[in-house]
């Protein structure tokens, strides 16, 4: 009984340790220049466990600062009654991906050359593994960094995100997670991150740090408005696609499922924290207990998943109760890496348009293809 | 690099040799059980565990399936070693030299894993070195646990369409779990089956 009970507390000591994924509101913090942006006010969260924090800042320390632009061109067009918004995830391979010949081949956005063309309906894109390249990111010194990827040579401008959106008048936030690699090419130094980008005005930025399993992994929110006005929140993020074996043996392989579940925490707090409720509940929040359900959230992003069937997976669509059911394509070689969750809410009337979720085919030299799905305004009439 | 095959090779001829003592002849001991109790959990534990990662996380429990499959496999393990440490004290020995010889080969899997994935550091060789030892305590049943299940797993994978990639590969690895486990439990039987004499106890008391 003795040795039963030994073998018992074993184990569960081994696993609970390091399974921990309570997450709690962060403050800036110097060392950070991602964390101090000047720009549009950014409300940080991150994991509660004081080694991933410790993590984290290190990570931190070696990128650049957040960009954002909250309004886009004035020529795109607004969300009106009978329009449906696109949403679209996509991981564009340390800006291998051809973001610019996306845009115009996915979703009717030509903003470079001599023939400019405006999208007819509103989009916003989820884009991880965005690069950015810049003279100003911090030296290394003796901080973590990801292994550097180059990319083959693809049809597009090898440029970076920020000039992207810029160039095309996107509205964005992106996000910094790591470093691409030490090198310094042309006095560039590298970073990948993460970003939304959007025709419709955004507001609200959220930047959540997930708890660390292999490397920085960071999640972006914003708010748009909806045809009615009412918000919808917007969510991307990417997690790790595994951890080391120590990790993966002793957290009895729950790195996706640990980033996701924070992921989870997240949420509740920021809305928690929005209709006045309590904060301070850190892990102790379960989801379950709270229904408030006080916006509607559109979440999207490379999940790494290796199944459609991964706990972390059916954690997330247990969160977002109203996402499509999985499409049954791989996305990136055989694995169904990418997906796109929704969960309807507050005052927006929104439904997803039947059908309307699948895997674009190109991939327009990512290594990833893009997911997409339509959301409309359940007015009238509407089912 | 041709160090670590040749190291491979010597330490899979290893392996092959059979134990000094002839198992018929051996005879068990307090010492015995206690050893083989704990190598059992041991193996079990870290079979159960390594067999449930991948088709655990198939499923809504996670980590708690793995939590079970862990503890299932540890009971298994110290049930069979205790009973094959009391049958037979070489068997016990033997496993141990072949858990020895798992981690051997573990770790330099894990060395070599360390030199190819840059996030991988010394723990993740002694983890690996760990995982070695469990495999090399029952070799053969995991060997072809793992074989079978990868078998079942691509028919599966090939014939039904809700069957994915990461089930297949889960199969293996559910199948080196089994294998591993069933090879304490044929050892431990094995330990006893050439016993001199059949012993029947009676449960009697006797008192005035």
């Amino acid at each position: 009984m003795r040795t039963r009970a030994f073998v018992v507390a074993l184990v569960c000591l081994a696993y609970g340790c390091n399974v921990n994924h309570g997450m709690r509101p962060q403050a800036s913090s110097g060392g950070c220049p991602e964390r101090m942006s000047d720009g549009a006010p950014v409300e940080w969260y991150g994991p509660e466990k004081g080694s991933d924090r410790k993590k984290h800042d290190e990570w931190c320390a070696t990128v650049g600062p957040i960009f954002i632009d909250s309004v886009p061109r004035a020529e795109f067009p607004r969300w009106d009654i009978g329009d449906s918004l696109a949403v679209v995830t996509w991981n564009m391979f340390v800006g291998g991906g051809d973001l610019v010949e996306f845009l115009r081949g996915e979703l009717g956005l030509a903003c470079e050359g001599d023939v400019r063309l405006w999208p007819e309906t509103p989009f916003v894109l989820l884009l991880q593994e965005a690069r950015r390249a810049s003279s100003d990111l911090p030296d290394i010194n003796n901080g973590p960094w990801s292994t550097h990827i180059q990319p083959d040579p693809f049809p597009g401008e090898h440029d970076d995100i920020v000039d992207i959106a810029r160039r095309c008048g996107l509205a964005f936030f992106y996000a910094p997670t790591q470093r691409n690699g030490y090198q310094v090419e042309d006095g560039l130094k590298e970073e990948r991150g993460i970003a939304i980008l959007s025709t419709l005005q955004l507001s609200d930025f959220i930047a959540i740090e997930l708890p660390f399993e292999a490397s920085r992994k960071v999640t972006v929110a914003a708010t748009v408005r909806t045809v009615n006005g009412d918000s919808l929140r917007v969510v991307n993020t990417h997690l790790d696609v595994g951890a080391s074996l120590y990790r993966t043996f002793t957290t009895g392989n729950s790195t996706r499922l640990r980033q996701a579940l924070g992921l989870i925490d997240a949420l509740v707090l920021i809305e928690k924290a929005r209709s006045g409720g309590d904060v301070s509940c850190g892990s102790a929040c379960d989801p379950e207990r709270f229904a408030g359900y006080p916006i509607a959230t559109v979440a999207g992003g490379d999940i790494n998943t290796w199944s459609e069937e991964e706990t972390a997976l059916r954690r997330l669509r247990e969160y977002f109760p109203d996402s499509p059911p999985p499409g049954g394509m791989a996305t990136r070689t055989w694995f169904p890496t990418d997906h796109l969750f929704f969960r309807a809410g507050g005052s927006a009337e929104l439904r997803l348009v039947p059908g309307s979720y699948r895997r674009i085919k190109e991939t327009y030299c990512s290594d990833h293809h893009a997911q997409i799905m339509w959301l409309a305004d359940a007015g009238p009439g509407e089912e | 690099m041709r160090g670590r095959i040749l190291s491979s090779i010597a330490c899979l001829l290893l392996l092959s040799i059979p134990a000094a003592a002839n198992a018929q002849d051996a005879t068990g001991s307090d010492l015995a059980r206690v050893g083989g109790g704990v190598l059992g959990v041991y193996s079990g534990v870290v079979l159960g565990t390594a067999g449930s990662l991948i088709p655990c996380t198939q499923t809504l429990a996670g980590v708690k399936c793995v939590r079970v499959a862990a503890i299932f496999g540890g009971l298994v393990g110290m049930a069979a070693g205790i009973h094959m440490g009391a049958g037979d004290e070489d068997a016990v020995v033997s496993t141990y030299r072949g858990a020895a010889y798992g981690a051997m080969i573990g770790g330099v899997v894990g060395f070599a894993l360390k030199e190819a994935i840059p996030p991988y550091g010394w723990i993740d060789v002694a983890t690996a070195a760990g995982i070695g030892a469990a495999i090399g305590t029952a070799p053969v049943g995991a060997v072809l646990g793992f074989a079978g299940g990868l078998a079942v797993g691509s028919i599966l994978l090939i014939t039904v369409p809700s069957f994915e990639t990461a089930d297949a590969v889960g199969m293996g690895f559910l199948g080196m779990a089994v294998g591993g486990l069933a090879g304490w439990v044929i050892r431990s039987i094995d330990a006893h089956e050439n016993d001199p004499t059949i012993q029947i106890v009676l449960p009697l008391r006797v008192g005035f």
